[in-house]
């Protein structure tokens, strides 16, 4: 195992690193999926309005594979990262699903980018939530966030009303 | 086998009212609450701790329901305002800060220790020797006291509105009915069933601790919905015994298929995901292990047989077997505590128990480091690598110190230890980072350790916490026992 890189009084672990290009890269992927390709289109249209989306000639269910199909890699890569970092063990998925849920619903469920900055803003906020509780209960933190955020802005801290929840 | 069958039809009783319990909020009611666990576990909890203070059990019983019944409510309020999907996160997330609140807060739940010796109610009425039949019976008598309160329930003139909340809240609301009202009115009448049947799983096992209580009740009680039907309750009540009985019954498969058994290691819950052998006897031996660690005897419980751990995996050396001019350094050592089994592992190759025990014993002898903290670093040490048999034998050296032993078991709680001082945790906080994350040391811990103890003092706790490791790994793997 490599020493960490100091910068100054930050210490940044190689992993750290290889963590966050590989993010950065597959989150790229994703935008330009999203927004450039024809499949992108076809998912917008489905999850705004599946009726004129049939309409339109696309087939819900072959946009539903290729969704989970996206989905499962980014899982996959995002397990192979957590075990780089942490550890891997049988109970890791359920430790992430509170988690992973809030970020998603902080940026706007309807916003795939948005959940970037909703864990960021989650991670910061449960970092800072250590400060004030004990370390062993920052999933409550995460939790009472969540709560929160879906009884006063359901949409979302970056995401539009229409969504229904 | 008659004491298997009550064992199981008791399990399968509780676990049916669970089933009866979601069949009212998620079958009538639509409402998805995949945090039935936390309820349950809330249920079980009151229901025990009160007991234990002295309450009669069936006012604790009732205590629970009414408890579990109010926080259900809260919930709701909180939460029927979503959706299906959201509703499931935030109940799940719920029942997962419960489970959180009762690991941790000590004080109020025994955290992980659990809680033990809850009474069961009634029990001066059954004769000698029946007691769990009469508790079976006591169990299958609320199963159907709750039955025929949600048949009757479901008939009603409410039962008509709670499917209709359930089919289309909007005509609901339009025909002038409170949808939040009916729906919080239901998470209350299902969280009252949930803690009669959390109640009534904290007093058959008379021992509950925040492990035996995970999403898996509420799987169980899904399928046992899915399966029965939702919004049907005999269906329910059907597709519990039927199911539970299969996975009880699929235990056997262990004798007869090989490699489906997970035999564990002594302190370690089993690694394979296989999990067959049902709830309702992993709880037993979990009971029982504990007695065992108790002094009770293991062999005596014939249903652990197929699972009994086998002993030290090594071929024990003795004192007879030593050469003439080591055996003073194994009496030495015998002074320490019960460490035969651990000597004599190690004494299957003599440098290595040579030279450890003069190490150790050299070391006792300067004192350089006081005994307090090379107790508490090792056994902060061993509840890092949960190896039990390390944490028994040092246990009682720091009782000596004035820490007991159910201090010393939640020593990973340093934070907010009342048994503590600040340079004990420090050097708990130390050992642990040490053993779990050594890796990413700050210099800032090394410089507060300086503010209390010299560099020699530092490398010696250093060396011990990491030697503890190397202990904890050798002593697991080769299973050494206490008692050999």
């Amino acid at each position: 195992m490599a020493r960490p890189i100091r910068l100054g009084n930050v210490r940044l672990n190689h992993e750290q690193l290889t963590i966050l290009m590989t993010v950065i890269v597959a989150l790229a992927v994703v935008w330009v999926v999203f927004r450039f390709t024809r499949l992108g289109r076809m998912m917008r249209a489905v999850a705004d309005n599946p009726d004129l989306a049939a309409v339109r000639g696309i087939t819900r269910s072959h946009v539903v594979a290729w969704v989970w199909l996206i989905a499962g890699a980014l899982v996959a890569v995002s397990g192979v990262l957590i075990g780089l970092d942490a550890n891997v063990e049988p109970q890791m998925g359920w430790t992430y699903l509170l988690p992973v849920f809030t970020a998603a619903i902080l940026g706007g469920i309807a916003y795939p980018m948005a959940a970037v900055a909703g864990a960021l803003t989650l991670g910061i906020a449960d970092e800072l939530a250590t400060l004030v509780m004990p370390v062993h209960y920052r999933m409550i933190a995460t939790f009472l966030l969540m709560v929160a955020l879906l009884l006063l802005r359901p949409w979302g801290l970056f995401g539009t009303r229409w969504v229904t929840k | 086998m008659i004491v298997y069958l009550i064992a199981t039809l008791t399990v399968v009783a509780i676990a049916a009212l669970a089933g009866l319990a979601l069949n009212l909020q998620w079958g009538l009611g639509g409402l998805v609450n995949f945090g039935l666990y936390g309820f349950y576990m809330l249920g079980a909890y009151i229901a025990g701790l009160l007991t234990i203070q002295g309450l009669p059990p069936l006012i604790s019983l009732g205590a629970a329901m009414i408890g579990v019944s109010a926080l259900s409510a809260v919930s709701g309020l909180i939460s029927v305002r979503l959706s299906d999907d959201y509703l499931a996160i935030v109940t799940l997330g719920f029942a997962e800060c419960l489970r959180l609140v009762i690991s941790y807060e000590g004080w109020l739940t025994h955290g992980m220790l659990g809680v033990a010796g809850i009474k069961r109610p009634l029990q001066e009425l059954w004769p000698r020797g029946f007691a769990d039949i009469g508790f079976l019976a006591l169990t299958l008598l609320a199963l159907l006291l709750v039955y025929v309160a949600l048949q009757g329930l479901a008939r009603s003139p409410f039962g008509r509105l709670v499917r209709a909340t359930r089919d289309d809240p909007g005509v609901v609301e339009a025909l002038g009915k409170s949808v939040l009202d009916v729906r919080v009115r239901v998470l209350a009448i299902g969280g009252a069933i949930l803690g009669l049947a959390g109640g009534l799983h904290a007093f058959y096992y008379t021992y509950i601790d925040p492990t035996q209580f995970g999403p898996i009740i509420t799987a169980y009680a899904f399928m046992a919905v899915v399966v029965g039907g939702r919004g049907s309750n005999r269906g329910v009540v059907a597709s519990a015994f039927t199911l539970i009985f299969l996975l009880e019954g699929s235990r056997f498969l262990i004798d007869v298929i090989p490699g489906l058994g997970a035999c564990r290691t002594r302190g370690h819950p089993p690694v394979s995901g296989w999990r067959g052998p049902g709830r309702a006897f992993d709880l037993q031996a979990r009971w029982f292990r504990q007695r065992a660690a108790l002094g009770a005897c293991q062999q005596d419980i014939p249903f652990l047989t197929p699972e009994r751990c086998h002993g030290p995996r090594y071929p024990l050396s003795s004192r007879r077997s030593l050469p003439d001019h080591l055996k003073p350094l194994w009496d030495r050592m015998t002074l320490y505590g019960p460490f035969e089994g651990q000597a004599g592992a190690m004494a299957n190759r003599l440098p290595i128990f040579e030279h450890m025990w003069r190490l150790l014993t050299q070391l006792a002898d300067d004192a350089v480091l006081p005994k307090r903290y090379l107790e508490l670093a090792i056994v902060a040490t061993s509840l890092v690598n949960q190896c039990d048999f390390c944490v028994a034998q040092h246990s009682p050296k720091l009782a000596v110190e004035g820490i007991t032993p159910e201090g010393a078991a939640s020593l990973l709680d340093w934070e907010k230890h009342p048994e503590l001082n600040d340079v004990d945790r420090l050097v708990v906080e130390y050992s642990i980072a040490v053993t779990a994350n050594w890796h990413r040391i700050r210099d800032t811990v090394i410089d507060r350790l300086r503010a209390h103890f010299s560099e020699a003092q530092i490398v010696e706790l250093t060396w011990r916490i990491a030697l503890c490791g190397a202990f904890n790994r050798f002593n697991d793997v080769l299973q050494v026992e206490v008692d050999v």
